[in-house]
């Protein structure tokens, strides 16, 4: 213990204060930053219909034993089929959020918020996928 | 200003551009008045930045002052314009705060004086080192007031994507400037740093951009989501 103080110290001494400042400064920053990006998507998440997923579950569109991850695939296999055909533009955070979700469930064994985020985030998607078939309708109508 | 600084500055002049065409012509964009007019100062500063560049050159006075003094004025604007988020986010709540413009204006006169006053007050110090001190100031300043007004639009629950939106292009903005100028300071000799500063300037014009340019949910006619895609192939 107090051989890892000592090393502690002889580490700090050197460290000026306003050094330290600056690092605690930079940290800050970055986790705002980092906060910021994904409170980002979250804002757009927030307002996501979760009952949209549901809806394709019970349509039979998605497996009713299907993660979260491999309903977020289906529904993008899908979109990125039908998106180009209906001249909807994707949106590019989606993905990266995806990701950025699925680093942060390995990491963490088990989080209730990060289960309903990855979630609305696949219903967000889902609801992508409506709009899309939506207007797949209406041009085959037309 | 190699060609790497120079194709950024143009990607964010065109970024900038386009996020005020969508400012100023899209509908229910009426309140955001004060971020056009935000970016309408960036595109003018970047502008000239680019014409002094080009009439006086690289090494010259005048392109120096106009670089050294145009991202602080810009940053100022940010600063004002953060104040006016504020204020809008308190327009529904029956929480009134009189003093709000008169209490910014007094801590932007406060950290303008008292930079003015450690700068100057060095004996190798230029007027180009105020501009620099005030923009580093007003990046941490301006993060922390993101920070709040965030905090502030949360617990109100103020309605409105893009409003929520904009509050964090301006936080993603002044976080990665307040990040830049803390490596600079602590790492004196990277001289890399200086590559990072156009970049977070783009960032903060891309989200702003992307803010005002997406429209908001439309709700789908509610029918049955069925589409001839053969799933084996993906499978």
């Amino acid at each position: 213990m107090m051989h890892s103080l000592s090393v502690m110290a002889a580490w700090l001494l050197p460290v000026s204060g306003y050094t330290v400042y600056s690092v605690l400064i930079l940290l800050s920053s970055l986790g705002i930053l980092g906060y910021a990006l994904c409170a980002f998507s979250h804002a757009r998440l927030q307002e996501a219909d979760v009952q949209e997923l549901e809806r394709l579950h019970r349509e039979g569109l998605l497996s009713p034993n299907s993660t979260l991850e491999q309903d977020f695939r289906t529904i993008s296999y899908l979109l990125d089929t039908i998106a180009p055909a209906v001249y909807m533009r994707q949106e590019i955070w989606v993905r990266l959020y995806y990701y950025v979700l699925r680093i942060s469930r390995l990491t963490v064994s088990y989080s209730a918020s990060l289960e309903l985020e990855l979630r609305r985030l696949v219903a967000h998607q889902s609801h992508n996928y409506r709009i899309a078939c939506g207007r797949l309708a209406e041009i085959r109508a037309s | 200003m190699g060609i790497y600084a120079f194709a950024i500055s143009l990607v964010g002049l065109c970024t900038r551009a386009i996020a005020l065409g969508a400012a100023m012509t899209r509908r229910g964009h009426r309140k955001l008045y004060a971020v056009a007019i935000y970016l309408a100062l960036s595109i003018v500063v970047e502008l000239i930045g680019l014409w002094t560049l080009h009439i006086f050159g690289l090494d010259s006075r005048e392109y120096r002052y106009a670089y050294y003094f145009g991202d602080p004025l810009v940053s100022i604007a940010g600063f004002f314009l953060l104040v006016r988020l504020l204020e809008l986010s308190f327009e529904h709540s029956s929480l009134k705060l009189p003093g709000l413009r008169m209490g910014a204006i007094m801590v932007f006169s406060g950290i303008a004086v008292m930079t003015a006053f450690f700068v100057l007050s060095r004996s190798s110090a230029i007027l180009i080192h105020l501009g620099v001190e005030i923009e580093q100031n007003l990046s941490f300043l301006g993060m922390i007031l993101t920070v709040l007004l965030w905090t502030a639009t949360n617990v109100m629950r103020v309605p409105g994507l893009r409003f929520r939106r904009v509050i964090l292009a301006f936080s993603a903005l002044y976080s990665s400037n307040a990040a830049v100028f803390t490596v600079h300071f602590l790492l004196p000799g990277f001289e890399s740093w200086r590559l990072l500063v156009p970049l977070t300037g783009l960032l903060g014009a891309g989200l702003l951009a992307y803010t005002l340019m997406t429209p908001e949910r439309a709700q789908p006619e509610p029918q049955v989501a069925t589409a001839s895609v053969p799933l084996q192939e993906w499978a």
